[in-house]
């Protein structure tokens, strides 16, 4: 093998270990947890109190927070990242659509802090006021902000899916005497559909994953909301609010990596699926 | 933690509590929740916010909080900080230590508002 291409090898495989040792790492320090955890109250309960004597550890509010953020950073930026992907890779003209692409991948470089700190002076108490809540801080301002973060992903990957439609489909639909609506509605999304369903379920991934924006504009209420417009703190946040005031190997400490892990395991399941989807379209093409 | 040992007495926070991930963002709700309620460091307080008094027990008087009122010890609700170093303290890190405590480094504390040690 020329050392070029073991390079590439070697480049590949230390990928893959560094994956599996941060895998093994959070797994290896929520074992203590899991241990002396028994019974299912950590997916179930709703008490949080790591420094309290003794101890409580449940994490349903924060499971149930980081669902309905991601739903709804999902179903509002669904539609317009699609949307605007199906305008880049069709309607609009060449030029537009080329300059405009560099653009949306740009904004995959703006920090999440600076999403979190328009969110938490510009999206919570607009939300506040239009909702007349008491609180603009809640679920609702940080799907919101998250439904713009998600569309980076969301858009490239859609229009990615929707270009690599071979054109013939289109020709072909156009030869049928199809208007060009039809062509686009019936035939090219259709046959990109796998493709699209990847970038939502990649789009997901990334929503989970987020924290700084939810950290800050979420509202930290540490129990399972009873609505999207309430207070709620997602997984994320909550270990990072409290992973720094954590003395290293306490309860606490342990705990947290054990939601870590529910974290990592849901993430590596919409990933594992948007994978399945991909492959499954290769495999049928 | 000081919050719930000192003023709580080790009971468990509200559970609508809302946990802030900094003292300015506490400052950010206090100012436009009309509702909210919170607690914050001495040197973080803005006009945006009103301060209220506390008493020390049922009989005590409401106090404010201010440097002076917890340098005589009439505001209850204080915490010392400590620096915790390992070993011998030499060099730049005696200086540094020997810069907070001083005049110059104590002015700086009072500036930003906080309490100097005396």
């Amino acid at each position: 093998m020329p050392y070029q291409q073991k390079l590439v090898t070697v480049a590949g495989y230390t990928v893959l270990l560094l994956t599996a040792a941060i895998f093994l790492f959070v797994a290896a320090q929520a074992w203590p947890f899991f241990r002396e955890q028994v019974d299912l109250s950590f997916f179930t309960g709703d008490r949080w109190l790591p420094v309290s004597s003794p101890p409580t550890f449940q994490i349903k509010g924060f499971l149930v927070s980081s669902l309905m953020i991601t739903t709804m950073a999902i179903v509002v930026g669904c539609p317009l990242g699609i949307l605007s992907a199906v305008s880049l890779a069709e309607l609009l003209p060449r030029q537009v659509s080329v300059r405009l692409r560099s653009v949306f991948e740009m904004t995959v470089g703006i920090p999440s802090v600076v999403f979190g700190f328009l969110g938490l002076t510009v999206v919570a108490p607009f939300v506040a006021r239009v909702f007349n809540l008491n609180t603009g801080l809640t679920g609702f301002s940080a799907g919101l902000v998250l439904s713009v973060m998600v569309l980076p992903t969301l858009v490239s990957l859609a229009d990615e899916a929707l270009r690599a439609v071979p054109r013939e489909y289109a020709e072909a639909s156009y030869a049928l005497g199809a208007t060009r609506w039809q062509t686009i509605w019936r035939v090219i999304v259709p046959a990109a559909r796998s493709g699209i369903i990847a970038a939502v379920l990649l789009a997901m991934g990334r929503a989970i994953g987020e924290t700084m924006t939810v950290l800050m504009v979420a509202g930290g209420r540490l129990t399972t909301p009873g609505s999207i417009f309430e207070p709620m703190r997602p997984i994320t946040a909550l270990i990072a609010a409290e992973v720094t005031n954590a003395a290293r190997h306490s309860e606490q400490y342990h705990a947290l990596f054990a939601a870590g892990l529910v974290l990592f395991a849901i993430t590596f399941a919409v990933n594992a699926i948007a994978a399945a989807v991909i492959v499954g379209k290769k495999g049928a093409a | 933690m000081f919050f719930k040992d000192f003023v709580l007495d080790k009971a468990e926070f509200a559970p609508a509590t809302m946990m802030m991930p900094s003292t300015a963002a506490i400052v950010q709700e206090l100012a436009q929740n009309p509702n909210a309620i919170g607690y914050i460091g001495l040197g973080y307080v803005r006009p945006t916010v009103a301060v209220l008094g506390i008493k020390a027990d049922e009989a005590a008087p409401a106090v404010v909080a201010s440097v002076e009122a917890v340098l005589d010890r009439t505001y209850s609700l204080a915490r010392p900080l400590f620096f915790f170093v390992i070993g011998e303290t030499k060099g730049d890190l005696k200086k540094f230590l020997d810069f907070v405590v001083s005049a110059d480094g104590q002015k700086i504390v009072r500036d930003l508002g906080f309490v100097p040690i005396n």
